[in-house]
């Protein structure tokens, strides 16, 4: 990948979680903060670790892209997390504490901010890129970091030793007590990557 | 869990595509399964076992050579190997296999989604080709999981978040 293309794919990604970011805030009512996107390219053994303690609970929404570029978007964060987006999401919406199906809903709270959130990515970049992207319905699992990531790691080791990842996190500022930290990840299935380039130019 | 006492060599640390043997009184792991199987062959008169972090089912034709442990089909003929350049008989080899779950339950005409299961039945496939049994499994489901085998007691200690640990 030559440097302009890595500049090309974190503006991309860039767009996506700006977009991203403002769903998110509009969801929770709060604003959210937005890292420089981060532009990886890992070897396989080392991507989980890469994200953090391979056995630590993370909740991860995913949902793929078939069309034109062939992609995983994933919204993943640590359990913690995901359980305080949910609750600020039930908060919102007033749904009682005690109600005896709650966590149910919270549930289905993650995977539609997941939905909204990975649709606004994927909607600014086809704007961007003047195609149509559209997103399958995103499926929520909360497991082990490394187990969740194997599969978007699994579709590199097709073609190579090393994955390639945009990832951006995102922060809610005016919560001071503990730092909520979600990352947008888009994992482009490897024959993608061409697509991209094509599609933006620098091919 | 490492103990105050415990030298870091006695626990080997197998990642993704790789492929380590073991003698007692080493153990063998890897941390956080999802799609990927870990597949440890062992002879215990031999006293050697080896375990390979598998994560995809066939390798390509092109594939370079250096990381066999990653693809079922190379994985068994590399572990049989180190296994008898270490003094195990075939005819003793047995193995064991956990992992090959289906993280995300997610309509997609990408036959990768569903890879757990294909490392399942490649794994099974070519262990059936090699004539070696296969003592005990966890594999599929939608929990991922983290791996240990033990060479002095030559068990599989399988967690999984929520279901605790369960030995095979």
């Amino acid at each position: 990948m030559t440097p302009l293309q890595k500049d090309a794919m974190k503006e991309l990604a860039s767009i996506g979680t700006g977009h991203a970011a403002s769903a998110l805030s509009g969801l929770v009512g709060k604003h959210v903060n937005m890292a420089v996107p981060e532009v990886e390219q890992l070897n396989l053994e080392e991507v989980a670790s890469h994200f953090g303690d391979p056995e630590s609970p993370v909740c991860a929404i995913l949902s793929r892209c078939e069309k034109m570029v062939p992609s995983n978007l994933v919204f993943i964060m640590p359990e913690e997390d995901a359980r305080e987006l949910a609750e600020e999401m039930l908060g919102l919406l007033n749904v009682p504490l005690d109600l005896a199906n709650r966590a149910e809903i919270a549930e289905s709270a993650l995977a539609e901010a997941g939905n909204i959130i990975l649709g606004a990515f994927m909607s600014a970049l086809g704007d961007m890129l003047q195609v149509n992207l559209p997103l399958s319905v995103p499926a929520v699992a909360h497991d082990m970091l490394g187990a969740i990531m194997d599969i978007m790691i699994a579709i590199f080791g097709v073609s190579g030793d090393t994955a390639f990842l945009v990832s951006t996190p995102l922060t809610f500022p005016e919560n001071t007590d503990r730092i909520f930290s979600g990352k947008v990840l888009l994992v482009p299935d490897p024959q993608a990557l061409e697509g991209f380039f094509g599609l933006l130019g620098v091919a | 869990m490492k103990t105050a006492g415990e030298v870091s060599t006695q626990s080997r640390n197998v990642g993704m595509g790789d492929l380590h043997s073991a003698r007692p009184p080493e153990k063998l792991y890897t941390l956080g399964l999802g799609s990927c199987l870990a597949l440890v062959l062992y002879d215990t008169r031999a006293e050697i076992a080896a375990m390979a972090h598998i994560m995809l089912p066939k390798s390509p034709s092109d594939a370079k050579a250096e990381k066999p442990g990653k693809f079922a089909d190379t994985a068994i003929p590399k572990l049989l190997e180190v296994l008898e350049e270490s003094g195990a008989d075939r005819r003793r080899i047995r193995a064991k296999v956990a992992g090959g779950a289906k993280m995300f339950n997610i309509a997609s005409s990408s036959p990768l989604m569903a890879i757990g299961q294909q490392n399942i039945q490649a794994v099974k496939e070519g262990l059936k080709a090699h004539g070696i049994p296969l003592e005990a499994e966890d594999t599929g489901g939608s929990r991922g999981r983290s791996v240990t085998f033990d060479t002095t007691s030559w068990t599989m200690q399988v967690r999984t978040i929520g279901e605790g640990t369960k030995t095979l």
